[in-house]
This record gives structure tokens, C-alpha cells and sequence, in this order.
């Protein structure tokens, strides 16, 4: 049987994931997003080079979304294969295309959220109101078609796949084919981009007359929008499946799922999921674990915002062991939540394995 | 026969007795000969005797009815020849419209006696004999507006009289379609153009309010609070203020005491490139420059600044404040370090090869940086930004960030002009700003495919500042130089020509999203350009490197590429430093006028497709006054090529301009045939155009042959007559490209002064070696 492992990269509250397929007896491999500031140095770039080899071909990186702890990692690839060019170095590896939709080009079009978003930040930043939430989604905002710069000046051609389009389900050709691997587009579609437009509007529809004015309300308005507009992939090679899902919600999931004819019987197994949000309970629903199952559960997160959230790891859990599946979950980090999860669900009762990423270590790899 | 308003400019008796001789001969209406002028009405064939007798006039077209056939049922009453201007021409709204009419938009019922605003065209140059007229009818003129009309406060009562008087036309209530600026058919649902909601429903309003008068501060404060309005500050007529989403800004419009509501738009750096260029002195000449910086101090407000580089060593620091994290002027961000460097970086580095413009300068910095990674540092009111940096010595500020209010004069840019008007040997320089785009907003000018003009930011609409907006660097790689800017900006730069452009590569063009002007009362911005495309300067060592352009090669990555017009200014602020260390070894403390009228004196005109784009003329909307060249800016201390004299008399009441119709006049001798420049500057006081009008002329002493600045303006161009001086702008240039050697006069006209007295700067440069 041919490789198909998901390689799980240490990135604290940011996902950092490596795809290996095999095609004709050549490995091949993917990155999906690159983590917060610091993880590219510290645990990408030593593991992607080891396992790529150096200068070796990524044929493909995909950005699910642009907040800062998915993007950062990957703008600090691009500009280290910058600084290996133009110091003569060999590059850490050569990459072949970039998917990434920019905020600008996915919900904000004309620039006015960015804009009001920037005013609001201003302003209480010349208070010295921290608003570390805010601030965290306007990087990914405000870095606007920076990535896909760098992407162009590196020679990296940008969503070909779409002609240059947003990756989307409706502007895709479903499945995608790459080197034998099949890659299925279920999000974000053009409904859950206007939600997320939406949300940023109600946002400052609610927040933004008291955030100028006041800076106590500032700080109480500093809760992020959870971002809608990943890019949500199910990978399929040799008859196993693997369904990234960014930051997506779990409905919208499901939705893309439907849409995509990956439902069978109202429900969708995996072989390994990437629980959307590092675990977030905000996210999702009870019930959007009893629709879509996996063998593997991948939660990457270290506690930041309280992910993974306890509920949706007894969701998790609790749906596996009602239905008798025996299941994993790899964890990149033991925040509390895990240890309340082993409290509140001992493994050996439930029916379920825990791995947890030891410090020090770069990522795990899962084998389908 | 066609009509002329005019303006004659005396320089020799023998024009006197050609002006005394047409003005006795009736052949003038509302004549008014001053000190050096002579201003009236009067047909083409009087206008082409003048100028017969060697007599530089300078008109408009007019359809305002000759004296002799004004009607006479007016009903005025006014004394003819009072005032020397034919009152009984009293018809300033067209024969036959009854001079009691009231102005346009006055609300019924208004106290007679209580003092409103009018705007209203002021037919006759503001002599003290006008001026005083007017005072006297009860009016005073407040503000020159960017339609080249006034804003004139006088009680309603006061209306007949000053009808009386016949100066004024096109008088207008001042009210809320002139408070928001947009037409009357706007009004309503808060439609003004640059006002923050208009095209967000709901969304809150920052806004910065303008007063007519100083004077009423407090009472509008009082009323903005009535109104729910939350206010941030207020000092002097600009006070700023939140407004919720349904703010009515309508009927705030109606409070008499408010002259303007407008954005104040969203600070940011401008630095979509980053890079910076390092060469001290003429692009391509390879000369070395004389001068660098020493004994000058530059202030500059950024993110922060990395005081470990070696580059900008403790020594030349003469002081850093964290205005945005107390305490902290870190760089985690990169562009002040970025901008530090291209100032006054001194290439330790880099042995000595990375050189900022001016490497012997010293540095005030203010850290702008705040807790959110914005510029919240920077205060509510520039003069707080400014004044500490004056204190600490500096008279060079560098402002690489801005915001873009739709090229409008913004409560930013009024705080630069009145900052200036107070320390007038404070040279502000601010970067243009990148909102340079194909795609036009609602109202394009430009051809498909070209950088479209109106998108310089704020406060770089002001007068007093210098700013600059960015040509592009030679550089064939590295950074983003090899790249199109259509594949990096793809939204902005769609299609041919600037879509196929490399960023970099010709330095004759234009950097495509440098901000463009005019402002929004025509006025030329920017002033200068500078490159600003893949530009390498210091790096922080604390900024990551997806921060830049671009990795630069070597010297332990303490530098990287950059662009952006915020990488064009220090280039120009470095470039200031300079010129004042010039005066200063001439033992000369230059105004601020004369540092930027020397930079502008010595600009090569840039000669790429998108430099010279419509609309025509030079100085232009896309390259302003051309590119930064030392090289023809300062002479070499040791066998100058070229000759600098200068006149700058911000601190010699005795020579500045004290009345309209005035002039000063100075001889120059050319030593050699050449290239003759003169630039005249002033430091303009704070109003939304210019306030203070004056004229530059050049002329030979021996062939009498005359030569208007700015003649060749757009701003000039694109009038229907273009025999007039340049009323929008407060810098002007004459360059005569091949001129003979001998004497020439400089003469500088107060042709209309709201404020007197005015002060200028005067440089003129000539070759004293043959060019080769």
C-alpha cells in the first residue's frame, strides 16, 4: 500500500500540517497553513527539510484562511526561501503553487471592514487598549495580497487551479486531481463568506461606536470573529480520506460535505479528521461528531482561548463510544481541558486512545 | 470684444506710465493701481497695448458688465470711484437680478443682526482699500476656499450694504452643502463623499471638525456634546469627534460656527515596498555629496526604531519617546528602522556601503507603535506630535504614514500648516501615500490601464509640508524590482501599460501606487518624488523578514528591501538635513520654505510615459515638481558647478509682502549661459487652498523678455485662459533652459493677501562651469 500520512506539526494554538501521498513510487507533499510567528523557525523548517530533504519539492501549500496563527508560518517560509536565494544558499524546499484566498477578495471587497477595523484598533491603541483578538484577525486583514506577493515573486503560481480565482467549491472542478491524490474543495462557499462578511458587520455594528468611545467597551468588544472562510479539503489517495477543515464551522462542514456528494446516508466517515478551530466549542455541535466520524481525530491547539474546549472533546469521545468505534485523538499539546478530559472520560472506559505531542518533539505522523 | 479681469505687474516706471495712461483714458473698469500692480476690467485691445509697452498682464476671461453700461437702476446708491473700483458697476449678480435678493440657501428668518457665514466671490484683489471696505459694510473675510471663492461672516443685516459695495458675487449662505462639500442635489442621508458611513450604513463616524472662528471652540463643543457626539479633543478651530451611525450630519451641518466636517481617515504606514536607496547624491552621476547631515537633527515618527543596529548607534540619538507602549521604541514591526536608516544610517553594517542620506545626522525619534500594532501614538492633534520634536531641536520631521480621505484637506494636514505657521523653520515631510490605481473611484480620469490621478493622503494635502511621492529605483533584481505590477497588484494594475511594468528597472517612472494629486482645491501633490521601489535599509533585528520586500544579501541581515512612499521620504528628509547643513556653513538659518524651495529647485524633471501622463503640465499631478537631485541642488563645496543665491526673509519683517499689490524685487547676474532656475516658496497660512497669492517673475534685465512661474502647470493648464498665474500653489518655479548670461530681475507679487504680511523664499541656481 502506498504512503498517505498526515504529518501533525507542533504550532501551540496554530495548525501547521503536511500532507505525504505517493505517486509511482514518489513522495510527495503538501503544507497546510504554517502556524503562529515562531513555528516555522522552531519546528517546520528543521521537519519540513528532513522529511522533504533540503531543496526538495513541496508541490503545493495551501492557506486555509489568513489569521495569523495559520498564515504567519508560511510567509516566513516564502521569506526564507527569499533569503536562501539571495544569499546563494540552497532553499529550504522549491515549492510548486499556492492556494489562498485573501480576506480582501473573499469578504471585504471594497476595503471598508479592513478600514473601520484599523480605525477602531488605532484609537485605542493610542489608549493603550490592548486588543489582542482583534488585532490577531486584522493581521491576516490587513497582510492582505502580501502572501500572495511573495508567492509571485518566488515564481509560485497562485490559486492556477481557479485560474487565479477564489478556491471555493463553485469555482473549482471537483475533485481536483494532484500527482494521484484527489482533493475534493468543500469550503468555503459563497454562503458562508457572506456569513462571514456578516458577522464582521454585526460585529462592528456592535462594537464600534463604544470601541472608539470608550475604552473599557473596547476591551470587552476585543472578541474575535470566528473566521468562516477557510478552505476546507478531503483528501482521498488509495481509498482512505483524510478532511482538513481549517477553522470552518462544523455546519458549514457538513454542508460542503453534502454538497460535495461525500455523503453517504446522511453521515461521512473519515479515516482522519482535522477537528475544525483547535477544538473550539464554538465551532460546532454535539451533533456534528455523530455526522462526521473518523478513525483519527488531530486537535492542534496548547490551551490558548481554553482550545481544545472540554464539551468538544466529550463530544468526540462520547459519539465514538456510542456507536462501539475505537478511536485516537492526537493532541499537539496537554492543556487542562485533556487532563479533565481523562478525568471526566478515562480512555480504557471509553474506548479511546490518546496521543499527545511530547515537548520537544516537531510533529507526529499518522499513517492511513 | 471679449473682457478680461486682470492683474498688470509693474516693474519699471515706464510700465507705471503705460498703467497711469489706460487708466486715464477710462479705459479700465474697477481700476485699482497699487504699489507694482494694476488690477481692473478691461477689453483684449487695452490688454494687448499693455503688454505692447512690455507690461507682463495676466486675466480671466469675464462676462461682468463694463462700467459704462452697468444698469443704473441698481438701486445701490454707490458713489462711483469710492473706492477706485466703478461701485456703480453694483450688479455683482448679473444685470437685472435684484441686488436684494437674498443669497442662495439663506434660511428664512434669520436675526438680522447676528453674524452668519456667506461664501461668495470677491471681485477685486484684496487691497487694504478692499479689504477695509468690506470691514467697514461689516464683513470679514475668514477663509479662501478651494473654489477660489470666500467664506465672509457678516450679520444678514449688513447684506444691503455690502451689495453696495459691488465686490462680491455668487454670494451664497455658507451652509450645509458647503460644511459637507458635496452638491445641494447630495444632501440627505448623509451622502458627502469622504465622510466615514457614507458607503457602510451604520457605520461610526470619526470625524474632525473645522470651525470658521477659533473663537467659538468651546460653544461647539458644548453642541456636539448636546448632539451626542463624543469628543477627543480640541484646540484651535479643529475639533475631533466620534459620531454614532446615525449621526445626522445634515443638521449637524446647520450649526453656523462649523466651517467643515470631514474623515480623519485611518493612519497607516505607507509601505506596501519597502527598500531604500542609499546614494547621497545624483542619481547616476556618481559624484560624491559634500554634505552630510552634520550638526542637524531629524525627528522622525514611525513604528519604532532598533537602536542596536550599528547604523544608528547611541551617539546619535539625541532622544526616543514611545508615544504608542510608554517606555518602549522597539521595532518589532521594521518600518521605522526601515525609514531610520535611509535618513541618517551611517553603513557600519555594511562597511560603510548602506548609507542613509544624511550619515551624520542625528535622530529624535517617536516611537508611534502602539499595543495593537497600529500608529496609535500619534496624537489627536499633530502640533503635540511636532512641538516636542522642535524642542528637542529637530527642524526636519519625517511622517511616513498618513490617511486617505479622498485627497481632502483633513484636520491632519490643517495642524501641519498652523504648526509650520507658528515654527517656520520646521520642515515637515510626509509620504504621498499608496493609493496610486488604475481602478478609478467614482470619478476617473485616466485612460484604462493608467495610474488615475486624486489619491494623495493626509497630511500630505497640506501646503507648508513637503511630500513625497515615490519614482521607481534602477535595480533589475532583488526585492521585487524583476516583478510586474500587475502580478503583484492585480486589483490596482489590471492592464496595460502599468499592468506590464516592472516595479523597478526605469527610473524616469513613476513608482504605480504612489498617491497622485491634485488635492482637492487643485493644488499640485505631491511636491517631489523620490525613489521608493525596492529600496535596502537598515533591518530591525526584532522585525521578521516577511515584513519587507525582500531579503538583501549579506552583512548578517541587518538590511532588506523595502518600497513604498514611505521609503521615498527619509530619502528627501536625509536630503533636507542637507540642505540645511548648507545654509547653516553659510552661516544661514533657513525658514522651512527656503529648504524646500531649494530641494524643488533642484528636482530633474522625470520624462517616463506615466510621469508625464495626462492631464499635461509641469509641475503635474503624477511627479509634482519632479525627482529629488542633489546633484543640482547644492553646489560642491570645492569647485561648484552651479551657483545658489538665495533670499529668505521669515526674519526681516522689513522685506516681506505687507499689502496685496506689492512686490520685492532682486538682481541676480548670470555668470554663464545655461540653465536659469528660481523657485519662490511660502509658508502659507492654515486655510483649505492657498490663502496668501503670490506671483513669481523672472526677468531679463537686458532683453526685458518676462517669465511667469508656474506657467506651465497643470493646475494652470487646465483653465480656459491659461494666461494667469498659478492661484493654488505656494511653491512656484521659472527654469529657462538656455539662458544668456547676464542680469536678471526676480520680482515676487503679493497679487492677494487675506493675511498679511507674508514672508518667502527665493532660490535661484545658474551654471558657473559649461555643462558638458
Amino acid at each position: 500500500m502506498s504512503a498517505f500520512n498526515l504529518h501533525v506539526v507542533q504550532a501551540l494554538h496554530g495548525d501547521c500540517l503536511i500532507v505525504e501521498h505517493e505517486d509511482g513510487g514518489t513522495r510527495r507533499f503538501i503544507l497546510v497553513d504554517g502556524g503562529p510567528a515562531g513555528v516555522y523557525e522552531e519546528h517546520l523548517k528543521p521537519y519540513l527539510t528532513q522529511l522533504v530533504g533540503a531543496g526538495g519539492p513541496l508541490d503545493l501549500v495551501v492557506l486555509s484562511h489568513v489569521d495569523d496563527d495559520h498564515v504567519v508560518g508560511v510567509l516566513e517560509l516564502f521569506a526564507d526561501i527569499d533569503l536562501a536565494t539571495v544569499n546563494g544558499d540552497t532553499p529550504p524546499v522549491a515549492l510548486g503553487e499556492l492556494w489562498h484566498n485573501s480576506f480582501r477578495a473573499t469578504v471585504d471587497e471594497d476595503g471598508g471592514i479592513a478600514e473601520r477595523t484599523r480605525q477602531i484598533l488605532t484609537m485605542n491603541g493610542a489608549r493603550q487598549v490592548a486588543m489582542t483578538a482583534t488585532a490577531s484577525a486584522f493581521f491576516g486583514i490587513n497582510q492582505g495580497n502580501q502572501l500572495a506577493r511573495a508567492a509571485t515573486k518566488l515564481g509560485i503560481a497562485v490559486n492556477a487551479v481557479t485560474g487565479g480565482d477564489v478556491v471555493m467549491p463553485e469555482t473549482v472542478h471537483n475533485p481536483v486531481g494532484r500527482h494521484g491524490l484527489e482533493i475534493h474543495v468543500i469550503g468555503p462557499n459563497q454562503a458562508n463568506l457572506a456569513a462571514l462578511r456578516d458577522e464582521w458587520l454585526d460585529w462592528l455594528a456592535t462594537h464600534e461606536h463604544a470601541a472608539l468611545v470608550d475604552p473599557t467597551t473596547a476591551a470587552n468588544a476585543d472578541k474575535s470573529v470566528p473566521n468562516l472562510s477557510s478552505i476546507m479539503l478531503l483528501l482521498r489517495s488509495g481509498g482512505r480520506s483524510m478532511l482538513l477543515t481549517g477553522d470552518g464551522r462544523g455546519d458549514f462542514i457538513v454542508q460542503g460535505l453534502q454538497q460535495a456528494g461525500l455523503m453517504n446516508g446522511g453521515t461521512c466517515h473519515v479515516d482522519v479528521l482535522k477537528v475544525q478551530h483547535h477544538g473550539s466549542n464554538r465551532n460546532s455541535k454535539p451533533d456534528f461528531f455523530k455526522t462526521v466520524t473518523a478513525d483519527t481525530y488531530v486537535i492542534s491547539a496548547d490551551g490558548k482561548h481554553g482550545n481544545p474546549d472540554l464539551p468538544t472533546l466529550q463530544w468526540i469521545v462520547d459519539a465514538a463510544h456510542a456507536d462501539g468505534r475505537r478511536i485516537t485523538l492526537h493532541v499537539t499539546n496537554d492543556p487542562p481541558s485533556l487532563q479533565q478530559l481523562r478525568a471526566s472520560r478515562p480512555p480504557a472506559q471509553h474506548g479511546y486512545r490518546l496521543e499527545v505531542l511530547q515537548p520537544g518533539q516537531h510533529a507526529f505522523t499518522i499513517n492511513l | 470684444m471679449s473682457r478680461f479681469r486682470f492683474a498688470a505687474y509693474l516693474m519699471h516706471e515706464t510700465e507705471h506710465e503705460a498703467a497711469d495712461e489706460i487708466v486715464a483714458a477710462n479705459r479700465v473698469a474697477n481700476a485699482e493701481k497699487t504699489e507694482s500692480m494694476l488690477f481692473g476690467v478691461a477689453d483684449e485691445e487695452t490688454i494687448k497695448d499693455l503688454r505692447n509697452k512690455g507690461v507682463m498682464v495676466t486675466g480671466v476671461k469675464t462676462d461682468e458688465p463694463d462700467t459704462a453700461a452697468a444698469p443704473s437702476g441698481a438701486g445701490t446708491g454707490g458713489a462711483p470711484g469710492v473706492l477706485g473700483f466703478g461701485l456703480a458697476a453694483g450688479t455683482p449678480q448679473g444685470p437685472g437680478a435684484p441686488s436684494s435678493a437674498a443669497p442662495a440657501g439663506m434660511p428664512a428668518a434669520l436675526p438680522q443682526s447676528v453674524p452668519v457665514y456667506f461664501e461668495a466671490r470677491i471681485d477685486a484683489p484684496l487691497t487694504p482699500t478692499v479689504q477695509g471696505a468690506l470691514a467697514s459694510a461689516g464683513a470679514t473675510i475668514i477663509e479662501r476656499l478651494p473654489t477660489g471663492r470666500y467664506t465672509l461672516r457678516a450679520a444678514p443685516g449688513d447684506l444691503p450694504a455690502l451689495d453696495t459695495l459691488g465686490l462680491l458675487r455668487e454670494i451664497a449662505y455658507y451652509g450645509r452643502s458647503q460644511t459637507l462639500k458635496v452638491s445641494p442635489s447630495k444632501l440627505g442621508g448623509n451622502q458627502a463623499m469622504g465622510v466615514t458611513g457614507r458607503t457602510m450604513p451604520g457605520q461610526s463616524m470619526l470625524l474632525d471638525v473645522l470651525l470658521h472662528d477659533a473663537a467659538d471652540l468651546d460653544a461647539v463643543k458644548g453642541e456636539l456634546q448636546a448632539r451626542k457626539l463624543h469628543v477627543i479633543s480640541a484646540e484651535g478651530r479643529t475639533i475631533r469627534c466620534v459620531g454614532a451611525g446615525d449621526t445626522d450630519l445634515d443638521s449637524l451641518a446647520d450649526v453656523v460656527e462649523i466651517a467643515e466636517i470631514g474623515d480623519v481617515g485611518a493612519p497607516r504606514k505607507f509601505d506596501d515596498e519597502v527598500d531604500r536607496i542609499v546614494r547621497l547624491v545624483p542619481w547616476g552621476t556618481g559624484l560624491a555629496c559634500d554634505y552630510t547631515g552634520n550638526g542637524q537633527i531629524v525627528a522622525i515618527a514611525d513604528t519604532g526604531v532598533d537602536d542596536t543596529h550599528p547604523d544608528l548607534a547611541p551617539a546619535r540619538f539625541v532622544g526616543k519617546v514611545g508615544l504608542g507602549r510608554p517606555g518602549d521604541t522597539s521595532d518589532p514591526d521594521g518600518h521605522g528602522t526601515h525609514v531610520a536608516g535611509t535618513v541618517l544610517g551611517d553603513g557600519t553594517a555594511s562597511n560603510g556601503k548602506l548609507r542613509g542620506a544624511a550619515p551624520a545626522a542625528q535622530l529624535y525619534f517617536q516611537s508611534l507603535l502602539d499595543v495593537n500594532g497600529r500608529l496609535g501614538g500619534l496624537p489627536a492633534n499633530l502640533k503635540d506630535l511636532l512641538l516636542p520634536a522642535y524642542d528637542a531641536g529637530a527642524r526636519v520631521h519625517n511622517n511616513s504614514w498618513g490617511a486617505f480621505v479622498y485627497t481632502q484637506y483633513s484636520g491632519y494636514a490643517f495642524q501641519v500648516d498652523a504648526f509650520v505657521q507658528d515654527k517656520r523653520d520646521m520642515l515637515v515631510v510626509i509620504a504621498a501615500g499608496n493609493s496610486g490605481s488604475c481602478q478609478p473611484g467614482n470619478r476617473p480620469f485616466s485612460r484604462p490601464g493608467w495610474v488615475d490621478i486624486s489619491s494623495v493622503a493626509a497630511p500630505g494635502t497640506s501646503k507648508n509640508g513637503l511630500t513625497v511621492g515615490a519614482s521607481r529605483t534602477r535595480r533589475n533584481a532583488g526585492g521585487y524590482a524583476s516583478q510586474t505590477y500587475g502580478a503583484l497588484w492585480p486589483n490596482d494594475f489590471a492592464m496595460p501599460p502599468i499592468a506590464t511594468a516592472t516595479v523597478s528597472g526605469d527610473p524616469q517612472c513613476l513608482a504605480a501606487f504612489s498617491s497622485r494629486g491634485p488635492c482637492d482645491d487643485q493644488r499640485i501633490k505631491p511636491d517631489i518624488m523620490a525613489p521608493g521601489t525596492d529600496i535596502v535599509s537598515a533591518r530591525s533585528s526584532t522585525a521578521p523578514l516577511h515584513h519587507f520586500w525582500g531579503a538583501y544579501p549579506g552583512y548578517k541581515n541587518r538590511y532588506a528591501y523595502n518600497g513604498g512612499t514611505s521609503m521615498a521620504c527619509p530619502l528627501v528628509a536625509g536630503c533636507a538635513a542637507l540642505v540645511r547643513e548648507y545654509y547653516a556653513l553659510a552661516d544661514w538659518s533657513p525658514s522651512a520654505a527656503l529648504v524646500k524651495a531649494t530641494l524643488i529647485n533642484g528636482t530633474a524633471t522625470l520624462t517616463g510615459i506615466d510621469a508625464g501622463a495626462d492631464p499635461a503640465g509641469f509641475p503635474g499631478y503624477h511627479q509634482g515638481f519632479g525627482r529629488l537631485d542633489m546633484a543640482a541642488t547644492l553646489p560642491a563645496l570645492n569647485n561648484p558647478a552651479f551657483a545658489l543665491w538665495f533670499r529668505d526673509n521669515w526674519g526681516d519683517p522689513t522685506t516681506q509682502l505687507t499689502q496685496t499689490g506689492t512686490a520685492r524685487s532682486f538682481e541676480i547676474t548670470v555668470s554663464m549661459a545655461g540653465e536659469l532656475r528660481v523657485c519662490l516658496a511660502w509658508t502659507d497660512p492654515p486655510g483649505r487652498s492657498v490663502q496668501n497669492m503670490l506671483a513669481l517673475v523672472v526677468e531679463n534685465k537686458t532683453s526685458g523678455v518676462k517669465y511667469l512661474g508656474n506657467n506651465r502647470a497643470a493646475s494652470v493648464l487646465t483653465t480656459s485662459n491659461p494666461i494667469q498665474p498659478d492661484p493654488q500653489n505656494n511653491v512656484q518655479i521659472v527654469r529657462i533652459p538656455d539662458a544668456v548670461a547676464g542680469d536678471y530681475r526676480l520680482h515676487v507679487f503679493a497679487t492677494n493677501l487675506l493675511f498679511a504680511p507674508q514672508d518667502f523664499a527665493l532660490v535661484a541656481t545658474w551654471p558657473t562651469q559649461p555643462t558638458h
